[in-house]
């Protein structure tokens, strides 16, 4: 469950004050597929960053499955972020001259689990994006397509309850760009864990249980599977 | 992140970034390679200085003067000085010398052993087999000196009528080798101060090998009798002049010498008498004053080749951090602490100071061994090694080093830890 109480975003100060985010309340349930829509601008990514723990709401409180970000020193945000989140970025951020391998093990690292028990877990992550025959390849190597499994390898390597993708297609034509939602769709489904996708594409919007949309920092409206049909 | 992994992933980065690491290295290489070497040259001076003071002296042995300016140079003064029968005049300067009388006393100190006195003497010329003729001096022989010989040897004292002969003098004067002129004769012609000449004869018993040198100027030159001998040389020569029964120095054997604190009392004993005494570790002491203040200057040179490559280190690093700032990014997004963020570049600095300490200490190792063995040939050092390696001083080296690009590193490594998450990936 995600829950944004009366969350307030201002960037800047006095002159410069730009209000990105203004009175969001928002109920999301948990293991759900939700899209963020909204123009460019809009505050998507903004949103996406203060439910990652990204970045600290100017006012409000966000709690995520019963976990009130607003209570959590910087150590255990750290936490939070390496074991309950996994982030897909719309520019991959792979590491070009790491192979798929270390890639993928990042976060394993960052959790401090055991090196013999990384092998199993990165090899499973990659079988499931389907670039387990890519493992000793560098990343610099894959096609787009591929860079964006490899980065949802590396989201999904830790189990994470949510699944945070900004604009997971953006850098992808449209046939790459479907392979990889479903595969988001498959693996939000197979581990039971919340999935919330920035989109533009109102296809991708309509798979999801969930529809937010946003504009000028508000909610517009909040739509789910059943009423939009 | 475990210190593994920080250890895996920083020295990724480094090879990653192969040819900056190594330049970046290389800086440090050459203040590692000045400092290795010039550490190692200090040790081979000091451990030649020893040997050349165990060789010339005898190291539970005082030298004792008149007074102390003999030694200081303070005493041996130009300007007229009051007549007293203790002085002499020599080239023009003024100096004290000992009579039989000071080296009776010196004798009945409590904790004196003996006093040996050299009797060196400078002869009007010495000849061999081919008869050519070379200048020399004759000094009484001192059981507590080591010598090294080229051929024969001297067990205890040598006996009258033999002598003690440095090689120099063996092709100049008409010897085949060392081992052909043990049992030969040599001459030694002696002039008096006031008209005699004597021609003595003695058997060669030993040669010496020619590494006991520079120290004490005239070894080199010096042949070696027995006491009486040399005596008999002494006053022949010096009879009816001021110097006569005088001697510059003598040597004062200390009884359990080798007790340091036990030298030390005799010596300020003597001191207190008011003798000049200087012990082989005060001469000791001397050389490795010079060594040390060479090696200071040196090392401070190395120094300045550290300041340099401490900024290259932190331009390099300054670099790496821009470089990565979307990795570094993503490791925060991805939940890594900025402390482990700042681990991570000051490992990596942590490496280049490593690997740039190792290549400047391997270079300066390999040219050591390589110049070792001209070296020791071009100065006459025999077997000793004017480069002397000892791995804890190496180690230490390369861990202070290391220390020091660890420094560098702290604020490239600070940058990194502070980037903000979103404004690094941000960054295209
Ligand atoms: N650090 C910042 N300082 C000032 N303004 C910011 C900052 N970050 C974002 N903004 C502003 O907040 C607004 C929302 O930005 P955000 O990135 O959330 O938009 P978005 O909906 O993700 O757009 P896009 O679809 O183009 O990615 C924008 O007007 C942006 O300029
Ligand atoms: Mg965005």
């Amino acid at each position: 469950m995600i829950e944004l109480d009366n969350v307030n975003k201002i960037y800047g100060k006095k002159d410069t004050a730009f209000t990105a985010l203004a009175d969001i309340n928002l109920k999301l349930p948990a293991d759900k597929s939700i899209a963020v829509i909204g123009k460019s601008g809009s505050g998507k990514s903004t949103l996406l960053h203060l439910i990652g723990g990204l970045d600290r709401p100017t006012s409000g409180s966000i709690v995520i499955n019963g976990q009130d970000l607003s209570k959590l020193s910087k150590k255990e945000m750290d936490r939070y972020r390496s074991h309950d989140l996994g982030f897909v970025f719309q520019s991959f951020f792979v590491e070009a001259n790491q192979s798929c391998y270390q890639n993928v093990a990042l976060p394993l690292e960052i959790n401090r689990l055991p090196v013999l028990k990384r092998k199993q877990l990165i090899e499973d992550a990659l079988v499931q994006v389907e670039l387990a025959d890519k493992i000793k390849n560098k990343a610099g190597t894959l096609s787009g397509g591929q860079k964006q499994r490899l980065a949802i390898a590396r989201a999904i390597v830790t189990k994470p309850k949510v699944i945070l993708a900004d604009e997971p297609t953006g850098n992808l034509d449209s046939a790459t760009g479907e392979k990889v939602i479903s595969l988001l769709f498959d693996l939000h489904y197979k581990q039971a864990a919340t999935l919330v996708i920035v989109t533009h594409d109102s296809d991708i919007a309509k798979a999801c249980d969930v529809q937010v949309y946003i504009k000028d920092g508000k909610i517009e409206k909040v739509t789910t599977k059943g009423t939009n049909k | 992140m475990n210190w593994g992994d920080i250890i895996r992933r920083s020295g990724r980065a480094i090879r990653q970034a192969k040819i900056r690491t190594l330049l970046t290295a290389a800086a440090l290489a050459v203040g590692g390679f000045t400092l290795t070497a010039t550490l190692a040259a200090a040790n081979g001076a000091r451990a030649y200085g020893n040997k050349l003071i165990d060789t010339n002296f005898d190291p539970s042995s005082l030298i004792v003067a008149k007074n102390k300016n003999v030694f200081g140079g303070g005493g041996t003064t130009n300007k007229p000085q009051p007549y007293s029968s203790s002085f002499t005049n020599v080239g023009g300067k003024t100096i004290n010398m000992l009579d039989q009388q000071d080296l009776n006393k010196l004798a009945s100190f409590p904790g004196v052993q003996s006093v040996f006195e050299p009797y060196t003497t400078s002869v009007q010329y010495i000849t061999g087999p081919n008869g050519s003729k070379y200048t020399g001096s004759v000094e009484a022989f001192n059981p507590n000196i080591s010598h090294q010989y080229a051929a024969g040897g001297v067990t205890g004292n040598i006996p009258e009528g033999k002598v003690v002969v440095p090689a120099d003098y063996l092709s100049l004067l008409g010897y085949k080798n060392a081992q052909s002129a043990i049992g030969q004769n040599i001459n030694i012609q002696v002039r008096q101060i006031l008209g005699g000449q004597a021609d003595k004869s003695y058997t060669i018993m030993a040669i010496l090998t020619p590494p006991s040198t520079l120290i004490g100027g005239n070894v080199n030159s010096t042949l070696f009798l027995n006491a009486n001998d040399a005596r008999s040389i002494y006053d022949y020569v010096n009879k009816g002049t001021i110097n006569y029964n005088r001697f510059l120095t003598a040597i004062v054997r200390v009884k359990d010498g080798t007790n340091q604190a036990k030298l030390n009392a005799v010596q300020n004993e003597i001191k207190n008498a008011g003798y000049g005494a200087e012990s082989a570790k005060n001469a000791q002491a001397v050389i490795n004053q010079i060594v040390n203040v060479l090696q200071i200057i040196i090392v401070v040179f190395g120094l300045i080749t550290l300041v340099a490559s401490f900024f290259g280190i932190v331009n390099t690093q300054y670099i790496s951090v821009l470089e990565r700032t979307r990795e570094i990014g993503l490791m925060k997004a991805l939940g890594m602490s900025s402390k482990n963020v700042s681990k991570l570049f000051i490992v990596e600095a942590a490496w280049i100071g490593g690997i740039g300490a190792v290549l400047g200490s391997i270079v300066a190792i390999i040219i050591g061994v390589l110049i070792n063995p001209w070296i020791s040939n071009k100065i006459n050092f025999s077997n000793s090694r004017l480069l002397l390696f000892r791995p804890s001083q190496v180690i230490g080296l390369i861990i202070f080093l290391i220390i020091i690009a660890v420094i560098a590193g702290l604020l490239p490594a600070r940058k990194a830890a502070k980037l903000d998450p979103i404004e690094a990936l941000r960054t295209e």
